[in-house]
Order: structure tokens, then sequence, then C-alpha cells
């Protein structure tokens, strides 16, 4: 247990500097301020989307393909609420509430299905809904919307927005993952039957789940909108964005707090720096260090910040591995 | 125009949609029934053989249906080589391995994108306009042979299964991969040839959407969800019932166009499968 604690402390140590630096810099002068800051507002958003995905795929291991469902409804919700005349925070927390309310039907679709039925339908889902908006010109149309200037469309406004909301949701996935609902995910991840027949309510907690997360990606969403103002279907509902809600929390490290942070850090660092060169190249480079990482790492990049001690950390896995055939 | 021929001309489009969406799904449910894989890169091999026949058209200069062996050879290759190097390290690391197949898909459609660009592009068939006169009906001549030619395929590849030895193998190991062994079955060899086998197949039908439809890198998507509702509608693994699937989803979709704009056209295939497995969540015909 002291050895645990210990390593709390250095952990909450090493977070609270972090998190010092990361509210200074917009503040403290430094040499390519902007382009940290905006590498750092992109890598929130996609931590965001990220550990929506986390909840239900790290956690549950019900992998979907269609978070960028979730995303693109809450970009275009909260762009609705905006040009209404609402306040962009209160324009955010609308789409983020309505997205989750309307992700309830959708579970109900989602969850008849398992494995990789469920991700297929989930990919159908934001396919449909691409298309849809494409197709009717008063929801978007092909040409797009644009968003009213708010605080948030300044770096500074949403870079404060996104840090807040990424330490948010790094304490919800905390907290949804030790509460009693969390255990009973990881536990449908391993054998959903195995569940069912010892009276975990299977669905109530997939569906209440995904209610969080659709909320979480409604919120992302929104804030690429506020951020970008200018959403168009073919991009916010395009497979790219499910795809790296996967990539980030798998690179990160599936089915933990921080791992999504950190595989957005990586992943937004390439798209900033390798796009200007090459437009598409980090998807690519993306792709190929997801299958290193796959093979090598199949935790995650948090696995070599992690100490063996660690309750569900994946070293101490190997250890046990490793120690049968010696026995 | 009167009815018989408006009915002739949604029978004969639903039936050049369905040959595209069987031969494409055929390897993927051959590749789910013999390895347990769910190939979510399967569509970007099918635009991957669209650019492959396209380069052979355009820089060699072959005649597009000409093209297609070399293309179907050079299908054959990547599918060994991503075998090799990829899929058979796949093979027991359970769910987790729609995760390893994103990646090539991501993979595989930004290298096309570094190539080739994002624009949509289209092969040349050289046939234009041509319609071809079947009794007192017309239909354009380009779609009459890329439906000739993918329904000869799959045919081709059921006889191959049904009659060959390798095919007898190929089903034996998609029934009971553990029997399969015992019975002294290379299973590796079977899942090579399979994985090889599907590829190729998606590469000919890039290949001939090509010819038919523009594409760009990104363009897989849709088919690679037409592909899951077919085979999903047919239960995965099903040969028989991908067939039977694809003419359902072939038909529909021709029948809705009739109301429908085109743009939204593939909806109605996703629709349908979020219904079936709905109600039935393991497919229609599934393997018992």
């Amino acid at each position: 247990m002291q050895a645990i604690n210990q390593g709390n402390k250095k952990t909450v140590i090493v977070l609270g500097i972090l998190t010092l630096a990361a509210l200074a810099l917009p503040i403290v002068g430094i040499p390519y301020q902007e382009y940290a800051m905006s590498v750092l507002t992109f890598a929130f958003i996609y931590t965001l989307l990220g550990q929506s995905w986390n909840l239900l795929g790290g956690l549950a291991k019900q992998f979907s393909l269609g978070h960028a469902a979730f995303f693109g409804l809450g970009a275009f919700a909260t762009a609705a609420c905006s040009s209404l005349g609402m306040p962009a925070l209160i324009s955010l927390a609308v789409g983020g509430v309505a997205v989750a309310v309307f992700s309830l039907p959708i579970g109900l679709i989602c969850f008849s299905a398992r494995g990789p039925y469920f991700t297929i339908i989930t990919l159908a889902i934001a396919e449909i809904l691409r298309i849809v908006f494409l197709w009717r010109p008063e929801l978007s149309g092909s040409e797009g919307i644009l968003l009213p200037p708010s605080i948030f469309s300044t770096r500074i406004g949403i870079y404060y927005l996104t840090l807040g909301l990424t330490a948010a949701s790094i304490f919800t996935f905390r907290w949804m993952a030790r509460s009693k609902q969390g255990l009973a995910l990881v536990a449908i991840g391993d054998d959903e039957d195995a569940c069912s027949e010892i009276g975990i309510k299977v669905k109530y907690i997939k569906s209440s789940t995904l209610l969080v997360s659709a909320g979480m990606a409604a919120v992302a969403g929104g804030c690429y909108g506020l951020f970008t103002q200018y959403l168009s279907p073919n991009d916010v509902f395009s497979i790219n964005y499910s795809l790296e809600a996967i990539f980030i929390s798998t690179i990160g490290g599936i089915g933990s707090a921080f791992g999504p942070l950190v595989g957005a850090l990586l992943v937004s660092l390439l798209e900033e720096t390798l796009n200007p060169l090459v437009p598409g190249a980090h998807l690519l480079v993306l792709g190929a260090i997801l299958i290193t990482i796959m093979f090598l790492l199949p935790k995650g990049l948090v696995t070599l910040f992690k100490k063996s001690d660690d309750k569900q950390g994946p070293r101490m896995q190997i250890k046990i591995k490793r120690r049968q055939p010696a026995a | 125009m009167d009815y018989s021929t408006l009915a002739m001309q949604l029978f004969l489009t639903g039936i050049f949609l369905s040959s595209l969406y069987i031969l494409v799904t055929f390897g993927l449910t051959m590749i789910f029934g013999v390895m347990e894989i769910v190939n979510f890169a399967h569509a970007s091999f099918a635009i991957l053989g669209g650019y492959a026949c396209l380069l052979a058209v355009t820089s060699l200069g072959m005649d597009p249906f000409v093209a297609l062996v070399p293309v179907v050879a050079f299908m054959a290759l990547v599918g060994w080589l991503t075998f090799e190097f990829f899929a058979r390290y796949t093979l027991d690391v359970g769910d987790a391995h729609v995760v390893h197949y994103y990646a090539l898909l991501l993979i595989i459609s930004n290298v096309l994108a570094l190539i080739f660009g994002l624009d949509y592009k289209f092969v040349p068939s050289g046939l234009g306009y041509s319609q071809i006169e079947l009794g007192p009906f017309k239909y354009p001549l380009l779609k009459f042979l890329v439906a000739i030619i993918s329904l000869a395929t799959v045919a081709g590849l059921s006889l191959y299964l049904k009659k060959s030895v390798i095919g007898k193998k190929i089903r034996a190991v998609s029934q009971s991969k553990e029997s399969a062994e015992i019975m002294g079955i290379d299973s590796l060899k079977i899942r090579r040839i399979t994985w090889i086998i599907g590829v190729s197949s998606a590469g000919l039908m890039g290949a001939l959407v090509g010819l038919v439809n523009p594409f760009s890198p990104y363009a897989g998507t849709t088919y690679l969800i037409v592909a899951f509702s077919v085979a999903i509608l047919g239960g995965m693994g099903s040969l028989f019932g991908t067939i039977v699937a694809g003419f359902i989803i072939g038909m529909t979709e021709s029948l809705f166009s009739l109301f429908l704009p085109s743009q939204i056209s593939p909806v109605v295939a996703f629709v349908f499968i979020i219904g079936v497995l709905m109600v039935k969540p393991e497919g229609l015909f599934s393997r018992a």
C-alpha cells in the first residue's frame, strides 16, 4: 500500500506541475507560444473525443466506430443554439445534453448487437447522419454552416475552455471507472453473458454509459465548432473522427484515464507538424504508429509511465505471465 | 416510358448493383469465416484495385478490360504481402483485431491520398455511352459488361470452393478449425489462400467500380458499409447467404432509387441492415 501511495504522490506532483504549466502557457511569453496553444487546443478537443470513446470502448470493450455521429451532432447542435443567440457556454451545454438524450434511442438500436456487429451499426449510423445532413439544406447541406464569433473563437478563450473540459473528462472517467458502474462495465467487457446471468443490468449499464459518452463527444464537437466557426457534414461526420477517437485511446492506453490525453497530444503534434508539409501524412504515420503499438505495447503508451505496482497495470500482468513457466 | 421498360431498367440496375455487392462481400465473408477476422480494411483494398486499374489504363495504355488481369495479379501480390507481414500476426489477438484493421485502412487510404491526391477519379473505359440492346430494351453496355464479369467471378469462385480440393479445405477450416487441423489440413496455408482470394476479389470489384463510378482514396467507407450490410444480412461466413443478400440489397436499392434522390440511396442499405440486426442479431442466414 505504501508503495502505491508514494507512487501516487509523485504522480500528483508531476501532474500538478504539468497543469500549472498548461494554465500559465497563454500568459507567460515563450517562443512558439501560439503554435503550442493551437497544438494543445486540438489535443484537448481530441482528448474529449477519445475519452468519450474510452468510456465504452476502453472499459466495456464496445468498439464503436460511430463517435463521429455524436461529435458532429454536438457541433451542429451547438451551432444551432448559438445562431439562435444563446451565449456560447450555454449552447455548448445545451448541445451536449441534447445529444446525450438523442443517444438513448441510438443505444437501444446499437446494443441489440454485439462485437463486430455493434461496430458496424455504429459506423452505419454515423454515415446515415452524414448523408442526411449533406442532403437537407435546412440542416446544413453541402455548403456547411457558419457560427457567430464568441469569446471561444479566440485562441485564449478556447484554450482555457478545452483545458478545463479535458480535466473534467479525466475526472469523470476516473470517477466512473472506479464506481460500481465502472466495475460492471469492465465485467461486461470480459463476459457479457455471465454478467447478465449474475444480475447485472447489461443494457441499462451500457446505455447510461453511452449517455455520458455521447454528451462528452458532443461537447468535443461543440468546442471544435466554436473554435473553427465553420462546420460541414463531410468534415465533422467523417469516419476520420471515429477512427481518431479509437486511435487516441488505443495509442495512449485503452481503458486508462490519462491514455486519451497522451494519445491526443501525440496525434495533435503529428497533425500540426506533418500536415503543413504533406497534407494527410499524419494519418499515415499514425496508422504505422498504431500498428507498432498494438503489437508491442497492447495497453498503450501509458504503460511506459506506469509503475509495476499499479493495480491494473499491464506490467503486473506480464510479470505473472512470465512467472508461470518458471514455476 | 412505359412500365415494362421501367421495370426492366430497375431490374437490370438491380442486377448490376447486386453483382458488385456480392463480389465485394464474398471476400469479406470468406475472410470472416476462415480467419474470424472482420476486415475493416476490405474496402480500401477495393479502392487500391481501382487505382491500380487507373494506372494500368492511363500510364501503360492498356485496354481497361484487359487491365483487369494484371490488376488481379497485383492485388494477389498485395494480399500475399499483407498476409505475411500483417494479417498472420493478428490471428490470435481476439476482438481487439478491429483496431489493427482500422490502422491498415488508415495506412492504405492515406498512401493512396498521398500518391493520387484527394480528387475523385475514374477509369476511362473507352465505351462512353454506348448501349446494348436486349430485345426491346436498352442498357448501358459498360454496366452490362461489369455485371457480367463480376457475376462470372462470383460463379467461378463458388465453383472453386465447391469442387476443388483447396476449396473444400477452405470450407472445412471455416466450419471448424480444430477438426480441420486434426484431419491434417494446414490451416495457416488455407488462411493465407483465403486472404489472398479475398483481397484480390476486393481489388477486382474496385477496378470494376472505377470503370462506372468516380472514386477517391476515402470513398471506401460507403462500399465498406454496403459490404457489411450484405454480409450481415446473409450471415457472416455464409456464401450462399451472401449471394441471396446481395440480390436483396441491390434490388431494394435499385427500387428505392425511384422515390429517393440519388445522393441518399446508400441510406437504404444502412437502414435495412440496422433493422435486420435489431430483429435478428446474427443475420438472416447465419451459420448454425
